[in-house]
């Protein structure tokens, strides 16, 4: 915190009595003292002076995804998410894995893939406007692989991800209405190598298995958020535009995200969340030529891409928020793909859930 | 599933979305500003000295009943009584009036009626101020302002502590 921060903080802790010490209308009441008989129910601001009511916050959020933060703010957290694949799609239709694996001619399937995904971010608003952020993911996937010979193995693949630094900066702020640009950069920090036993020796992992994209990506965001004492709403378009070719000979393919949200505050601590998340990504752009795509179609470049919308449903909470929306915010958020178009055969996603933790001070 | 239960769930999700903020009332957004033209009592001097406040809402409460809470706690001893009214007319002998949004389009003519009267006009109004308001409340970045028209305050004959002004957003000279 810095020495003006702190400073004011005890200007305001010290009450309006210091505040208005130095008035200089001559026929100033000085300020009462509430009657002991107040009512309760009665608006506790009135105790405020008009320089603590300047800090006051119109709406404290409890909705963790809708991030900026004030000059001076910091906030730490935690993000915990669990992706689990299940089956397989050609374009919307159904397949199943024996289709597949005999239709495909392919030496083995995927009967199931975890996804799981530990986020360590931080944020530091350097000014109103801006707000730095940074994430460091943590991956730990697992899958479970079906041969034509009826036997199964198992591959894992654990490290950390692609770090991502973003500026967000606002654009537009008009209670109860905020625009915000976010210039994200992810940078190539997870690994595009990784291998694990398989049933021919210690073999490279397929796409989806691999930590890293290995390029650096833009990742541009445009979020619309509206929020007022009772709802939390909002949309936001995200692009993922890979640059380069990876030292592995392949670039992961762009991605298009777009997703709206609406939270209704049930009380200062808790809001339920609905939100609709759209999903457009490429087919990878090259190849990887430790993998063979006829060995099973996620080391098939041209069987990644697709299309899905997740509705998801959300648990918000808040805990100790001070009058400037400081403090701890929870939330679990679960949904299911309502639509799946997939550049099949390709694993397809059965549900998600994740947790977050977050603390601004 | 099909493109059209699809469009639905988004069409429900954003037209909910749009229609939520004239749905649900901002009682938060009027707990601040009560408070603050509470406190705007402390820091205005009336040209006679005031033994007692009188504050009026012309047009629909948004407060609530919240400014009623003002009767209970007098403010050095001067009591204050808040009343609703009706027209610019009845708010001529009142010590503040807060013009609500439902008054937008009777506003000149409001303003022009109170020309002159130590009358203190607050409203929430956009551009209040440049109507000839004496405070306006403004929001940035989710907390309130407050704009004082300082040529509308001296023709009203009423005079701001110069620490209010050091808070507020100024217009005039």
């Amino acid at each position: 915190m810095k020495a003006s921060h702190l400073a004011l903080a005890m200007l305001l802790a010290a009450g309006p009595r210091m505040a208005l010490a130095d008035r200089v209308v001559p026929d100033e009441p000085a300020p009462t003292p509430p009657p002991a008989s107040e009512a309760a129910g009665d608006n506790p601001l009135l105790e405020m002076d008009i320089e603590q009511l300047m800090h006051m916050e119109l709406i404290q959020t409890t909705v963790p995804g809708a991030h900026w933060h004030w000059e001076d703010d910091w906030m730490v957290g935690y993000q915990f998410m669990r992706v689990q694949n299940e089956g397989y799609n050609v374009g919307t239709q159904r397949v199943s894995d024996q289709n597949v694996l005999r239709g495909g001619n392919y030496n083995n399937i995927h009967t199931s893939m975890t996804m799981d995904m530990h986020m360590l971010m931080a944020m530091y608003g350097p000014s109103d406007d801006v707000t730095l952020m940074v994430m460091v993911p943590y991956m730990d996937m697992t899958m479970n692989h079906l041969t034509r010979t009826g036997s199964s193995f198992q591959v894992k693949s654990q490290g950390f991800g692609d770090i991502r630094v973003a500026p967000i900066v606002s654009l537009f702020d008009e209670y109860p209405h905020r625009i915000q640009l976010e210039a994200g950069l992810s940078l190539p920090t997870g690994s595009v190598n990784k291998k694990d036993l398989t049933p021919t020796g210690f073999s490279q992992l397929e796409y989806k298995m691999q930590t890293g994209s290995g390029t650096v990506d833009l990742q541009p965001a445009l979020t619309y958020l509206g929020q007022n004492e009772d709802l939390n709403w909002g949309a936001q378009a995200r692009g993922t535009l890979r640059l380069g070719t990876n030292s592995a000979g392949y670039r992961q393919g762009n991605m298009i995200e777009l997703t709206a949200w609406v939270s209704p505050k049930i009380s200062d601590n808790f809001s339920p969340s609905l939100r609709i998340d759209a999903l457009k990504w490429g087919n990878v752009v090259g190849r990887d030529v430790r993998l063979n795509p006829r060995a099973n179609p996620e080391s098939d470049p041209n069987l990644q891409g697709g299309e899905q919308i997740n509705l998801l449903f959300g648990l918000n909470f808040a805990a100790g928020l001070d009058d400037q929306g400081r403090g701890h915010r929870f939330s679990i958020e679960g949904g299911l793909p309502i639509y799946q178009n997939l550049n099949g055969p390709q694993i397809r996603e059965a549900w998600r859930l994740g947790g977050a933790w977050n603390w601004t001070f | 599933m099909e493109l059209d239960v699809l469009k639905r769930i988004l069409a429900i999700v954003l037209v909910g979305g749009v229609l939520a903020p004239l749905a649900w009332p901002a009682s938060r957004e009027y707990e601040i500003k009560a408070a603050f033209i509470y406190n705007f009592l402390r820091y205005i001097e009336w040209p006679s000295n005031k033994s007692a406040y009188t504050v009026g809402i012309l047009g629909e409460d948004p407060f609530d009943g919240g400014l009623e809470q003002f009767q209970r706690k007098p403010l050095a001893g001067k009591t204050i009584s808040v009343r609703a009214i009706k027209t610019a007319k009845e708010a001529r002998g009142l010590d503040v009036v807060f013009i609500s949004s439902t008054e937008a389009d009777k506003l000149d003519g409001t303003l022009a009626a109170l020309k002159g009267t130590p009358v203190l006009t607050i409203s929430d109004l956009p551009s209040f101020v440049d109507h000839g308001g004496q405070i306006g409340f403004t929001a940035e970045r989710n907390r309130i302002r407050f704009i004082v028209n300082t040529e509308a305050l001296a023709a009203a004959d009423l005079k701001a502590s110069s620490n209010l002004l050091k808070l507020a957003i100024l217009k005039g000279s």
